[in-house]
């Protein structure tokens, strides 16, 4: 996927200036010319309706307490989800359904971590309809349960909390850097990724194995142990497989054991899931949320806070993604004009 | 059935010759030695053996003392038995040439005529050819188009150039092409294909060296490739599983560049080694058989998974590492 940047001082409003575009019938009908689709009046107007409802509903949840935030940025999530989808294929999508069902642990004081949802539903359930258009077809119906846990693991820029909150769990993607290389006047480029990351999950090179589509974007692994870093060359035009942080910084994510299948989601579809199960809570089980927002000793409210700001910031974002066929990267850089100099 | 052909099907039988396994057993018996070390740089296959055991003896007593392991007296007489058969099948794929042109000799064309090794009184034979396979190469080399251009171009040579006259041209001339490199042809050849006329006295010369040269090549790599089947049984592969980058295939030369990640310790690729290239050429996949000229870090010292680069000159099915470049000489 290239990359687009765009210089912005405020990509939380900036992003729905470009989203907000698809909220006027004109430019949902030029979009859909350079993609050589026809739209009918219901599909534009059903687009820029979910669009309006989607800023609509991810303001009221920016404004909101935690009480009840996440479940209005589900609902702002799956408008976006589906005006998204109506934009890219031209239809309106058969949904009649969440597309997961939510699970309380048994485990004794759980944790939200424990919290588990259930995708179903693969033909008119919004997750799985929903995936195989975000997530190139991701089956997640019948693969078996999602824990909290695991959604959180999967999401880059909350590594950090969830290390802290979730010990001993280990996330599901790992930090890699793109490094550009020459010998003899020929440029190449390959994924790097510290060997001291990578030796946490105990065997190495199975977990090397494990990254998403390893062995369709690069070249089989050799790895040294002693070398503080394992090499991933890519395959001659084979297609990136990171995921990236709000911040440009590139993951590789690993596959999840469901049963038997290694599977996994896309970065926007596993924030989906977040929230479903955060808004399922809040609204289904205000006897659970409320004691934890305002007693929890654990820190996972903290995790839960920095989920809520990353999908508020980014989720709008990752959309923007799939319609510009780009990675929008926002940016704020200072120019400096080296011909004027100033005084300390 | 061409040249390589043959050549592949006589390796097919060595393969599962009785007499493989005890020259594979005895050369697996030195490997971790000093002899073998330094007998395998020399790039002369079993004959790099015997060669740093001759002098073993010169090479202690050397300021810079150099330390080789003693051979079983069998073990030469077995090394020397398996060199011989080489060397006779050598000469007797070359024997129309040398037959018509009396003072171009076997050893002008020998793979081995750099080397000087002291005659060796007493060898075990064995039989490691197949008749059959063996013949069918000899037959399929008398064919090979080097060795009619050579006939052909030898009016040019007076009748008082020497066998050593020949051997030193030979050497100039590869010389000059280790100089350019696989991937350019050597200045001084560019200048006569694009400045004399294909039948000017000197061109015609220049093609007749050529050819002895290509014909020494090819017979190098016959050995090559028999050595390689005995020690190694298959030959390494860069292809779609360790090329990080393919850099470009030149139609002048048949050479290319790449870089491979390098392999674990049992697979590591040397210079002078064949090998087979499988890559994406101009949309279609192509499977070459080149021999590495040049490596980058030379030294196997690097880690597996760590890239390195490569030159690479394809050999064509004469088993010819120059035809392409000289095809238009």
């Amino acid at each position: 996927m290239k990359i687009t940047r765009i210089q912005s001082d405020n990509p939380r409003v900036d992003q729905w200036k470009l989203l907000s575009q698809f909220s006027y019938p004109t430019n949902i009908n030029r979009f859909a010319q350079e993609k050589g689709l026809t739209f009918s009046k219901e599909t534009v107007d059903y687009i820029a309706g979910c669009i309006r409802q989607s800023e609509a509903y991810f303001s009221a949840a920016e404004s909101s307490p935690i009480d009840i935030s996440p479940l209005l940025m589900y609902y702002g999530a799956t408008n976006l989800l589906a005006g998204t989808s109506a934009l890219l294929t031209g239809n309106k999508l058969p949904l009649m359904h969440h597309g997961m069902n939510f699970h309380l642990p048994v485990v004794v004081n759980p944790k939200i971590g424990d919290y588990e949802i259930n995708p179903i539903r693969p033909t008119d359930g919004a997750l799985q309809n929903f995936s195989n258009i975000f997530s190139n077809g991701c089956l997640l119906t019948g693969a078996g349960r999602w824990s909290v846990l695991e959604i959180f693991g999967s999401i880059p820029d909350l590594i950090e909390e969830f290390e802290i909150c979730y010990q001993p769990a280990l996330p599901f993607c790992l930090p890699a850097k793109t490094i550009r290389a020459e010998m003899h006047g020929l440029e190449f480029y390959y994924d790097r990724i510290d060997m001291n990351l990578v030796s946490k999950y105990g065997k190495v090179f199975e977990t090397l194995m494990a990254i998403s589509n390893v062995s369709n974007a690069y070249i089989p692994i050799r790895i040294n142990i002693p070398n503080p870093f394992a090499k991933l060359y890519y395959k001659p035009d084979s297609t990136d497989v990171g995921i990236y942080s709000t911040f440009g910084q590139k993951y590789l994510p690993l596959n999840h054991q469901k049963n038997g299948n290694q599977i996994c989601p896309s970065q926007i579809i596993f924030m989906f899931m977040g929230l479903y199960a955060l808004g399922y809570i809040s609204r289904y089980y205000p006897e659970k949320w409320n004691p934890f927002i305002r007693t929890d000793e654990t820190g996972e409210r903290l995790v839960i806070e920095k989920f809520m700001s990353i999908c508020q910031r980014y989720f709008p974002n990752l959309a923007l993604n799939e319609i510009r066929g780009a990675r929008i990267q926002f940016v704020y850089e200072i120019e400096v004009n080296p011909f004027i100099s100033y005084e300390a | 059935m061409t040249i390589r052909k043959a050549a592949f099907e006589l390796c097919k039988a060595v393969g599962i010759s009785p007499a493989k396994k005890q020259i594979a057993d005895l050369i697996g018996s030195i490997r971790n030695t000093s002899l073998h070390y330094h007998g395998h740089e020399l790039h002369a296959q079993v004959l790099g053996y015997l060669l740093m055991h001759q002098k073993r003896t010169k090479f202690a007593e050397e300021p810079i003392a150099l330390k080789l392991e003693a051979l079983d007296e069998d073990k030469v007489k077995l090394l020397a038995g398996f060199h011989r058969q080489v060397t006779d099948l050598n000469e007797r794929c070359v024997k129309p040439l040398v037959d018509s042109k009396p003072n171009c000799t076997y050893k002008v064309l020998s793979p081995y005529n750099h080397f000087d090794l002291e005659p060796i009184p007493e060898i075990i034979e064995i039989d490691i050819f197949a008749k059959e396979q063996t013949d069918n190469l000899v037959n399929a080399f008398h064919s090979h188009p080097q060795i009619k251009i050579a006939i052909d171009t030898a009016s040019v040579i007076p009748a008082t150039f020497s066998p050593e006259h020949y051997i030193q041209h030979i050497l100039e001339i590869e010389d000059a092409i280790k100089g350019a490199g696989a991937l350019e042809r050597p200045q001084e050849f560019v200048e006569i294909i694009e400045r004399q006329h294909p039948s000017s006295p000197n061109r015609i010369y220049i093609r007749h060296l050529v050819a002895l040269t290509s014909l020494r090549a090819s017979l190098s790599i016959l050995n090559e490739l028999l050595y390689s089947k005995i020690f190694f049984d298959q030959l390494l592969n860069i292809d779609e599983n360790n090329t990080i980058k393919f850099g470009s295939y030149h139609y002048a030369t048949g050479g290319s560049s790449v870089i491979f990640q390098n392999g674990g310790l049992i697979f590591l690729v040397e210079t002078d080694d064949i090998i087979v290239l499988r890559t994406n050429l101009l949309g279609e996949i192509a499977t070459k058989f080149c021999r590495v000229e040049k490596l980058d870090p030379h030294i196997p010292i690097i880690m597996p998974g760590e890239p390195r680069y490569a030159e690479l000159r394809e050999i064509d099915e004469n088993l010819n590492p120059y035809g392409i470049m000289f095809d238009s000489l």
